[in-house]
Parts: C-alpha cells; sequence; structure tokens
C-alpha cells in the first residue's frame, strides 16, 4: 500500500464520521481507485462500501423526459385550476399563457376538435390586454343557449412546448 | 423561430447560475429556470429516491412528483437556506412516504434477492476489485430492510449523497443529534446484517 499511508490511518475517522466533508471525499475518491485500502476499509466497516457506489442512473434524455412529464402534468394543473369556477378573475389573467399552452397542445394533437368560429369582437378585450401574442389566433366557444361567451381559447402555435 | 431562439439563448445563460439562483427566478416565474433546476437536479433526486425505495421505476415516478412539488412550492421557498437542502427535503419525504406504503419494498426485494444471493460468494473477490454500483444497490436493499425510514434516510443522505448531519437534521425535519443516533443505528444494523448474511465479504485476511 504505497503512498496510501495516509489514508490507511483515517480509515477509522471516516467510519466514525468523524472526518470533514473534503476529507471524506478525497478519502471515498482513493478508496474508489485503490483495491487494497477499500478490503482495508471494507473490514473495519463494511457499510463505507454504500458509500463508494456513485452511479449515474440518469442520463440527460431520461432527465428530459422526467421533465416533459412534468412540464405536462404542470400545464393541466394549472389549466384545471384556474378554468375552474373557484378561480378569481385575477389569477384567470394570468394564467392566460398556461392554457395557451395547453390549448395549443390539444390543437397539435387535436386539430379537428377545435371551434371553428373565430369571433373578432370577443378577441379584442383579449388581445388589448397584451397578454395574449399577435402570433395568436383567438378562438370563442358559445353554447348556444346565450349571447356571452363562455369559453375563450387562445391558440398559440409559435410556442416552443 | 425568434420564439424558440431566444429561450434556447436563455437556456445558455441559465447553465451558469448556480441553483439558488435558479430557484429565485423560478420563484418569479421564470420557466426556463424551472426546467435547468428540473435537468440539474433530476439525477440526484433519482438517486436518493432510488437508494430509499429500492426500485428503479418508482424512484423515477417520485422524481416527478418531487419536482411537481418544488413548483407547486416554490413561492415558499427562501433563498436564505440551501436550495438542496429544500429539494432533498422534499424528496426524502415523497420517498418516505412511498416507502410507508410498502409496495416498493416488496416489489423491490422480489427483483433484487436473486441477484444478491447468486453475488454471495463471490463477493470477498469482488470488494477488492470493486464491485458494480448496481450490485452494491441490490445489496443494500437485501440488508437494509430492517431499518426505520428516518434511519434510512439518514444514511441514504450521508454516505450516498454526501450531505453532513446538520443538512441532514434539517431535510428530515430533526435535531442533528437525532441524525447522529440514526446514523450510528443504521450502521450497526447494516454491519450486524452483513457480517451475518454475507460473511464472506467481511471475512480477515490472514496477516
Amino acid at each position: 500500500m504505497t503512498g496510501c499511508a495516509g489514508f490507511s490511518s483515517r480509515l477509522a475517522e471516516y467510519a466514525s464520521d468523524a472526518l470533514a466533508r473534503p476529507e471524506r471525499s478525497a478519502l471515498k475518491a482513493h478508496l474508489g481507485s485503490c483495491p487494497d485500502c477499500r478490503l482495508e476499509a471494507v473490514e473495519l466497516d463494511p457499510t463505507i462500501l454504500f458509500g463508494l457506489a456513485s452511479s449515474s442512473e440518469v442520463d440527460e434524455t431520461e432527465a428530459r423526459r422526467i421533465l416533459s412529464n412534468v412540464r405536462g402534468a404542470i400545464a393541466i394543473a394549472e389549466a384545471s385550476r384556474r378554468m375552474s369556477p373557484a378561480a378569481r378573475p385575477a389569477r384567470r389573467l394570468r394564467s392566460a399563457g398556461g392554457i395557451a399552452a395547453v390549448v395549443a397542445a390539444a390543437a397539435l394533437l387535436h386539430p379537428f376538435h377545435l371551434p371553428r368560429r373565430p369571433d373578432a369582437a370577443a378577441a379584442e378585450p383579449a388581445a388589448a390586454s397584451g397578454i395574449v401574442p399577435a402570433s395568436a389566433t383567438i378562438y370563442e366557444w358559445n353554447t348556444g343557449a346565450d349571447t356571452d361567451a363562455k369559453v375563450v381559447w387562445i391558440v398559440d402555435r409559435s410556442l416552443d412546448i | 423561430m425568434e420564439l424558440i431562439f431566444s429561450r434556447k439563448q436563455e437556456e445558455r445563460a441559465a447553465v451558469e447560475l448556480d441553483d439558488r439562483e435558479l430557484a429565485v427566478r423560478a420563484r418569479s416565474g421564470d420557466p426556463v429556470a424551472f426546467d435547468t433546476l428540473v435537468l440539474r437536479k433530476t439525477p440526484a433526486v433519482v438517486s436518493v429516491a432510488r437508494r430509499i425505495l429500492g426500485d428503479a421505476e418508482e424512484a423515477r415516478d417520485v422524481a416527478q412528483l418531487v419536482f411537481i412539488r418544488v413548483w407547486e412550492s416554490i413561492s415558499r421557498y427562501d433563498e436564505k437556506y440551501s436550495f438542496n437542502t429544500w429539494l432533498y427535503r422534499i424528496a426524502t419525504n415523497l420517498s418516505i412516504d412511498f416507502l410507508r406504503a410498502n409496495r416498493s419494498r416488496e416489489r423491490a426485494h422480489g427483483a433484487t434477492l436473486h441477484l444478491v444471493r447468486r453475488r454471495e460468494e463471490s463477493l470477498q473477490d469482488e470488494a477488492t476489485r470493486g464491485l458494480e454500483a448496481a450490485e452494491i444497490a441490490a445489496l443494500f436493499e437485501k440488508v437494509s430492510d430492517g431499518l426505520s425510514e428516518k434511519q434510512k434516510a439518514a444514511f441514504v443522505l450521508k454516505e450516498m449523497e454526501d450531505l453532513d448531519s446538520k443538512e441532514i437534521a434539517a431535510i428530515l425535519g430533526c435535531g442533528e443529534s437525532t441524525v447522529r443516533n440514526h446514523l450510528f443505528n443504521a450502521r450497526k444494523a447494516l454491519q450486524k446484517r452483513i457480517r451475518r448474511d454475507f460473511p464472506a465479504l467481511v471475512r480477515r485476511r490472514k496477516p
């Protein structure tokens, strides 16, 4: 174990949790590369072995998949919360972006389900509010019984989602 | 095209920021900062969840729940405190909730028992060469099933995530002395189990 004496003498301190983090990290790095010291350490305290297993279990592709799922769940949660009757008007205004994202996703997935009645009158207030991008298309959907719009759909196909 | 180009520029700038700065930006509604945090922290969150739960697939599910919880709670994040501690607290609590449900424990042991048994006889030789990370993880799953949830979480955070006792205390919501007790008891229980079930691993070499 030439050159290992410094590390070897610190194994007891490592096992008793008496080393500061930089020293622990240095010792762990050494144990990861030195079979003799690793064996000595495992004989002293076999639980040391568990601290040496550093594996990258998630690559970038997997991390992006998880992010995509998180983003999808957030968009649905935002949309459902803000479209619920309990949502306050002020929150509804702030939620336009989230709803737009969901509706844009729906438009890409189910283009034939979108309302086909663009309504310039209903679109004006939303466009004038400044919260809707100029590139967005605004649809108004009315159930038919009343004259007031029930739902305004904002579709922005330029969103990077 | 301009919007997408602009977002990529923002992403490049965001990766230069530290966790705390990203969290503050995410708190103010910056989606690029939030996404950057998720991408950066996913390996650590999956790692903690994987080791507490003993199941890779459930760990990925928990990781998603963790980041949804982060998004829901980011308005309450206080930048005076470490973002890592805050994140680990969420990850650990959700993992412990899953563990308490007992589903993952049973599934994980069923899946890994064979692997552990198969490796048992050659552990001494492997210890000198270096066990594969997956094999060490399987061994840990096997010998840690007698630990309490808090003992297991404290051990994982200390030995596998390299956090200190103060950070672990903040994550688990207890005092440092309690953490030290958890660690001491966890280590003793694991040593006892390894020496009983895997004696080849700790066999003394002849002088």
